[in-house]
């Protein structure tokens, strides 16, 4: 069963520490993770906070389900109002922490004010105390927690720390986990380092014990004879993420010059398979977990282990999005951009709009600091990067602000170029091949995410395959045989699937080996995981309800700030037919489009006008309590 | 002896005897792909059975999710 949440409040500016205990009755009901994040968020902000002021809550939380031993269930997540964006601001991270902040027994860590001078939290149990971090300061993220370990003389914690990028304020900087695992979107490192927050370090201790191990042996003891069986899972574990280029690759849609095409000569040069075969030097994975997605680069001169490998999401904005091949230099940008502790998706995405920019004459050398900004020209990554994390005057400090700000600065038709939606840079699915992403990067609450809802090929699979199986025991859908295809079908699924990644976000799930289609455990495993892990009774209608509840706050939370249907947009790239590859002409229209989001809209319970959630919607998830507070 | 297919609208030639699965390796697709014969879907367990025919109209999608 769901016990009560045990509270970790940190007041920065007094310096006060006190914990609360959060009632099972309503920890069930916005049971950890983000639900838990935007609950907490709602009761400790006010409407239109500044996002880099004291005023504005920094929450970390974990779930019931944290902690008990099975792959991927180490997941903390970070809410906050987005300085990116200006929304609630959410995202995950792996790794060790996740499970040992549990393991010392708390469930949410909330920061509020701000520190006079440097500190970090260091927590054993118990012992909860702020210390100073100001020899940290402006320390990258490795050298921070080298540091860190020799000050407090054992290498047995576990670390979540901003790098230089977070300190300066750079919009989409982040929190960096074990060097490159990282509360990657939104900005939440800004937020971190307004408050004169380093880091928060925990103590490493025993794990936590399932409620049912006899039971939970039905779901772990076969763990390598599922990760056999599922040709997704096998090549997630031998290629890690980056198996996914390959894939995009053959069909055109790797999205490429800043998404001006789906092709990008000389792409097999950045597979996963490439490289494995290349640069790969070791595997890494998160407590608990057998997949071992992680990847570690060895590159003499260029890449340290230390600081892993580039995932799918950084292979295509530092490669693809900018023209750029070269697989070092891609994997260079992924240590410096873990070192400096900045998001590889904004941050690359933001340097390709300025590549496209600078190759229509809207930016010049003028502009650049002498940097030569042409598609495929990735020597400049090193010195660039660090003018980004520092923001340096010039180009470093307008690209510090992300791709919609700094465009509105620049003019000139800049903005007709910027691949956003709510302020955030788009991951790298393209909407031609995976049209529900459309709907789904429109209306997420925190800007366009690509882990908010199932693919569309899952709509495409065979009958006897759980992509297609997993997803109907969601909600029913109808069988879709092609790529382009936007209708109320694909709003149904963005929405469902939605719910369920909601869900997951709020257990604090991996969504490699959690999901409703291509992983490695479905829907009914997880009902069984709650039950065996924490004898928690559920249902797979109770987890789409927590999902469907957590996405109504997070939208309630986003029209006090002013939010609407204005906002639920797409660039204008996302209709341009594909010029050429295999699907060359594949498409969506912006008529199908409105369609889609009225759909979506409807099923959801919104209001098509305002995309606001209708009374009753609020009324039967049980949140009229958010319209009592200011 | 060798028949004539289309597989995504292009002219293929394979052996006589070929099946679905067959297909896909020598077209160099993995086993996580949905395929369509003259309109109809194959469950992925006839892969390995199904035998093509001259003339064959062949759709062949890759199921490609997140990362």
């Amino acid at each position: 069963m769901i016990e009560s949440a045990k509270l970790l409040y940190v007041n920065l500016s007094d310096k006060t520490i006190r914990t609360e205990l959060l009632p099972a009755e309503t920890y069930r009901k916005y049971p950890g993770g983000s639900a838990l994040g935007m609950y907490l968020l709602f009761h400790n902000i006010r409407a239109g906070t500044d996002p880099l002021s004291p005023e504005n809550p920094l929450i970390f939380t974990v779930s019931p389900l944290t902690g008990i031993p099975i792959s991927g269930q180490s997941r903390m997540c970070v809410t906050t109002k987005s300085p990116l964006t200006g929304t609630a601001g959410d995202s995950q991270v792996g790794g060790y922490i996740p499970a040992q902040l549990k393991a010392n027994g708390y469930d949410a860590v909330i920061f509020t004010g701000k520190a006079e001078t440097p500190v970090y939290l260091y927590i054993d149990k118990d012992n909860v105390e702020l210390r100073d971090a100001s020899h940290l300061w402006g320390k990258v993220t490795g050298d921070t927690e080298r540091q860190i370990e020799k000050d407090l003389g054992t290498d047995k914690i576990e670390c979540s720390l901003i790098g230089p990028a977070g300190e300066n304020g750079v919009l989409f900087s982040n929190i960096m986990h074990r060097r490159s695992r990282a509360n990657g979107r939104n900005g939440t490192g800004a937020v971190m380092g307004s408050k004169n927050l380093k880091g928060l370090v925990v103590k490493r201790q025993p794990p936590v014990r399932p409620a049912d191990p006899e039971g939970m042996k039905t779901l772990t003891l076969n763990v390598k004879e599922r990760m056999a069986a599922n040709d997704a899972i096998a090549d997630t574990a031998k290629n890690g993420s980056a198996g996914v280029v390959g894939a995009h690759d053959v069909e055109g849609f790797l999205p490429s010059f800043n998404w001006n095409s789906g092709v990008l000569e000389g792409a097999r040069n950045l597979y996963g398979s490439t490289m494995r075969r290349t640069v790969l030097s070791g595997t890494e994975t998160c407590f608990g977990c057998a997949i071992r997605c992680k990847r570690e680069v060895t590159i003499p001169g260029k890449a340290d282990p230390y600081y892993g490998g580039p995932e799918y999401e950084t292979i295509a904005t530092f490669g693809s999005y900018c023209g750029v091949n070269n697989l070092e230099d891609v994997c260079e940008a992924n240590q410096y951009c873990n070192m400096y502790g900045m998001d590889t998706i904004s941050c690359g995405a933001t340097i390709a709009w300025a590549m496209d920019c600078y190759e229509k004459g809207i930016l010049t050398k003028e502009d650049t600091d002498g940097l030569d900004l042409r598609f495929g020209n990735s020597s400049v990554y090193p010195e660039l990067l660090k003018k980004i994390a520092y923001r340096e005057k010039g180009i470093g400090e307008l690209l510090s602000l992300g791709s919609v700000r700094a465009a509105k600065l620049v003019g000139k038709g800049a903005e007709e170029l910027v691949v956003a939606t709510k302020g955030q840079e788009w991951p790298a699915h393209m909407v031609q091949m995976k049209p529900n992403l459309a709907v789904n990067y429109a209306v997420n609450n925190f800007g366009a995410d690509h882990q908010s809802s199932e693919h569309d090929p899952a709509l495409m699979a065979p009958d006897d395959d759980q992509n297609w199986i997993w997803p109907n025991m969601l909600a029913s859908f109808e069988k879709c045989d092609s790529y382009g295809v936007l209708d109320a079908n694909k709003s149904k699924f963005a929405l469902e699937t939605q719910k369920y990644y909601s869900m997951m976000d709020t257990l604090c799930l991996c969504q490699f080996v959690w999901g409703p289609a291509w992983q490695m455990y479905g829907p009914q495993e997880l009902v069984d995981y709650c039950k065996y892990g924490i004898g928690w009774d559920t249902s797979i209608e109770e987890h789409q309800e927590i999902g469907e509840r957590r996405l109504n706050m997070m939208r309630m939370f986003n029209v006090r700030e002013g939010f609407g249907r204005k906002d639920d947009t797409l660039p204008p790239k996302a209709f341009l037919p594909m010029p050429s590859g295999p699907n060359e002409g594949a498409h969506i229209t912006k008529e199908d489009f409105e369609k889609a989001l009225d759909a979506y809209y409807d099923y959801a319970g919104w209001d098509r006008e305002t995309a606001a959630p209708k009374p009753e919607t609020v009324k039967r998830l049980g949140l009229e309590w958010i319209y009592e507070l200011k | 002896m060798d028949i004539r297919v289309k597989v995504n609208n292009k002219e293929t030639v394979v052996p006589s005897g070929t099946t679905v699965t067959g297909l896909l390796a020598s077209a160099g697709y993995s086993s996580r792909v949905s395929v369509w014969i003259n309109g109809s879907q194959l469950l992925s367990g006839e892969y390995a059975t199904r035998v093509l025919e001259e003339g064959d109209f062949i759709k062949i999608l890759r199921l490609v999710a997140g990362g």
